[in-house]
């Protein structure tokens, strides 16, 4: 495999996306920074700005655009490193790709700030956004859609071209990330082209407001998968290189990511549990598959373990522990990720407890959900796409990443973890008081209860505070590398399998056997809870209550 | 598919908590009656005025301090304003939405539901603490969300 | 019978190989249970006093 620069139209390929999403990035957290202060009764807004404004500002462009662009422009560096100068077809489906995203990013954007879409990025019905705003959403899934037709012929060539062998990790993983993606992808289209679209221009007075919020919920699991599971590429095979060592199974690592494609969809409705109109029992059946898709997660614990620790003891660590000290921590390519896998401990037992069933009463709606995927998400994702960003952006750009900028990074990262670390943790305490989460300042009228929760929501504005500083810090490390740092050749790190672990079963890499088996468990998960949604659900009119 | 030893005994304990888990709580639910709430009635949302019990919200006394409170949620508020019950007191919480999607939350207990437009949910809740509880909204639902609130004053018996 | 010793002694390098401890592993991703586990029953004793 060369490690040579990409060829220079798939970099700059790559590059176009990662630089809308830092822009997006540099958008959503001045968004997150007002908010914070707002929320803890610092800040009034200037005329005209809302705080729900901002906070759909803040969810669209960080949850959906920042992770949505730096995941393609990532996946597309991937594909073209480990099969090849992109084909001129997967090159065209990327580029048109990415200008429908681009186009349905600005329409969305400029619908929010003219204050005809204040609905959050969950826009939950029968709350009713001008039609722009989900014509803007629509183009950047349709968007998604092209560039991942691109990515699986790109795949498809490969296969052809190498019969009989197993694709490269990085590409399958890729492959993986875009059907999940794609799967997902069709329940908020069917709502959005089917329901919103219609309602919101007037061809259509009412709106079926559960089966909505059940295409949503269909969609916004798996969601935070797609997030996640380019992540787990930078941990399972970037890693492994940057520390010196191989990856502990490429078969396991495989493994992990066709159990996500079959779990991380049909589990929807742990967003619903407290939601009248589904019966318990389908509630629960869904619950135990959410706690399915728990299991790779504990495999990839053990095998990101298990490679810190192999490679440690190959460079002579002894001991239990003593592998820990071998760990590259002053590399920040390194230490980025590794922060954000440690902050996902935390971030999986929140979650695990959100899904609980009926322990849902206890946090749902609370600032312990904003909290818990301010670990996941904002912290465990984020810190890795920043990790990759170290070196791919300079690889792209035919630059190197310096000592002084590592040495920013750190800082970077630092800042980060402490800053989450008291916004995070004061969301969590306070949730568990009963504090709701999406809700300006306010003291209900000085309720005794209420106002228990002050000093946490300051905590909360001195951490997002900081974690602004870290944002800023970021950005200008990211920018740098783009133009001003030395040029050079920075690696593109890809990890190879140790020699010891078995070969590759070919069955994974058998996508109509994964395919049909999600269908069959969406199918078993939902088919008779929306038959049933569709029957007797009433619809309702539309709202605009901003 | 190998698996080292270790591995596989981590995965044994690891699905073993997550089985325990779904014990615990699928216990709790099916066999002790702590379902989430998931009412499955449903009403015609713009005529909850006209719909009963929904056309007269407020507190019901139904048996030996037990209650019934019906409550009609909108942007932004809820009616019956201010509520008033004994100690002890067990109620049955039931609840609509007359325009959008809300939350009613009571601060400090399990009390926590959405309210769907078209729908009606419900839970029981015991009061064994006396207090002001509070009462609120905890679903976006617009620009006076954050003012979405009443009060359950529990009384000393 | 040469190369044959050869190779036995590449299985048996390589079943070395395979020794290698995780014990540092699985003390780690145990003591990641736990946390799951503490945490849960945190909340689930808080669902309980709510009851």
């Amino acid at each position: 495999m060369k490690n040579t620069a990409l060829h220079p139209n798939d970099g700059k390929l790559a590059l176009a996306h990662i630089a809308v999403g830092y822009i997006a990035l540099f958008l959503g957290a001045i968004a997150g920074l007002l908010q914070a202060f707002v929320r803890s009764g610092t800040l009034e807004l200037p005329a005209g700005i809302g705080y729900y404004q901002l906070l759909t500002a803040h969810g669209v462009l960080l949850a959906l655009v920042f992770t949505t662009f730096f995941i393609i422009g990532f996946l597309y560096a991937s594909m073209s490193r480990t099969t090849g100068d992109l084909t001129p077809f997967a090159k065209k489906s990327a580029w048109i790709g990415f200008w429908l995203m681009t186009i349905g990013t600005a329409i969305t954007t400029v619908m929010i700030l003219l204050n005809k879409a204040t609905v959050l990025y969950t826009f939950y019905a029968p709350l009713k956004a001008s039609p722009w705003f989900y014509i803007g959403l629509t183009l950047v899934v349709v968007g998604s859609w092209v560039s991942g037709a691109g990515m699986f012929s790109q795949y498809a060539v490969w296969k052809k071209k190498n019969e009989g062998k197993p694709s490269p990790l990085l590409s399958f993983m890729a492959v993986a990330t875009m059907i999940l993606w794609i799967i997902a992808t069709l329940g908020v289209a069917v709502t959005v082209l089917f329901q919103f679209i219609p309602w919101s221009f007037g061809l259509v007075d009412k709106i079926n407001v559960l089966l909505s919020r059940t295409l949503f919920w269909y969609f916004g699991h798996p969601l935070v998968y797609f997030w996640l599971l380019p992540a787990y590429m930078c941990w399972y095979v970037i890693i492994p290189k940057i520390i010196g060592g191989k990856i502990f199974s490429d078969s396991l690592a495989r493994l992990a990511f066709v159990l996500f494609v079959l779990f991380s969809i049909p589990v929807g409705f742990h967003h619903q549990i407290l939601e009248s109109g589904i019966t318990p029992l389908w509630k629960f059946l869904q619950i135990v598959l959410t706690f399915m898709v728990i299991v790779p997660s504990l495999m990839t614990a053990f095998a990101l373990f298990a490679t810190f620790e192999i490679s440690g003891r190959e460079k002579g660590a002894s001991g239990l522990f003593g592998w820990v000290k071998k760990l590259p921590w002053t590399d920040v390519r390194f230490f980025a990720p590794f922060m954000g896998m440690l902050v996902f401990i935390p971030g999986g037992a929140g979650g695990i407890i959100n899904a609980s069933n009926q322990m849902n009463q206890v946090v749902h709606n609370t600032l312990w959900v904003t909290g818990h995927f301010h670990l996941t998400v904002a912290t465990t994702v984020a810190l890795t796409f920043f990790g990759i960003s170290y070196w791919l952006v300079p690889h792209l750009t035919g630059r190197t990443l310096t000592p002084r900028l590592n040495k920013l990074g750190i800082i970077q990262t630092v800042f980060w973890c402490i800053g989450m670390f008291l916004m995070s943790g004061a969301m969590h305490t306070v949730g568990l008081f009963g504090a709701p989460r999406r809700t300006a300042y306010t003291t209900y009228g000085d309720h005794p209860q209420a106002l228990e929760w002050m000093s946490y929501q300051t905590i909360m504005a001195v951490g997002g505070a900081i974690l602004f500083v870290a944002i800023l810090m970021i950005l200008y490390i990211v920018i740098n590398l783009a133009v001003a740092a030395p040029k050079g050749t920075e690696e593109f790190p890809v990890g190879e399998v140790h020699e010891d672990a078995e070969k590759t079963p070919l069955l994974l890499e058998n996508w109509k056997i994964w395919i049909g088996l999600s269908v069959v468990l969406i199918v078993i998960a939902y088919t008779v809870p929306v038959i049933d949604i569709i029957e007797n659900a009433p619809s309702s009119p539309g709202f605009k209550f901003w | 598919m190998h698996l080292h030893r270790l591995e596989k005994v981590w995965l044994l304990i690891g699905i073993g908590t997550l089985v325990m888990f779904l014990t615990i709580v699928g216990i709790s639910a099916f066999a002790q009656g702590h379902h989430p709430p998931s009412d499955l009635t449903t009403l015609d949302p713009q005529k909850v005025d006209t719909t009963e019990p929904f056309n007269q919200p407020g507190l019901k006394k139904i048996g030996d301090n037990e209650y019934e409170l019906v409550i009609v949620s909108q942007a932004f508020a809820f009616m019956p304003n201010d509520i008033k019950i004994p100690e002890g007191a067990k109620v049955h919480i039931i609840v609509t939405s007359k325009d959008v999607v809300h939350g009613l939350e009571i601060v400090g207990t399990n009390v926590n539901m959405m309210v769907t437009p078209g729908h009606v949910n419900s839970l029981t809740h015991t009061f064994h603490k006396p207090g002001s509880y509070l009462i609120i909204c905890n679903e976006y639902c617009g620009t006076g969300h954050q003012m979405m609130s009443t009060k359950i004053e529990v009384t000393k018996a | 019978m040469a190369k044959e010793f050869i190779s036995d002694k590449k299985e048996q390098e390589i079943a070395q190989k395979k020794e290698y401890s995780l014990f540092g592993t699985f003390l780690s991703v145990l003591m990641l249970a736990l946390f799951l586990i503490l945490s849960w029953f945190g909340v689930y004793y808080l669902f309980i006093q709510r009851l």
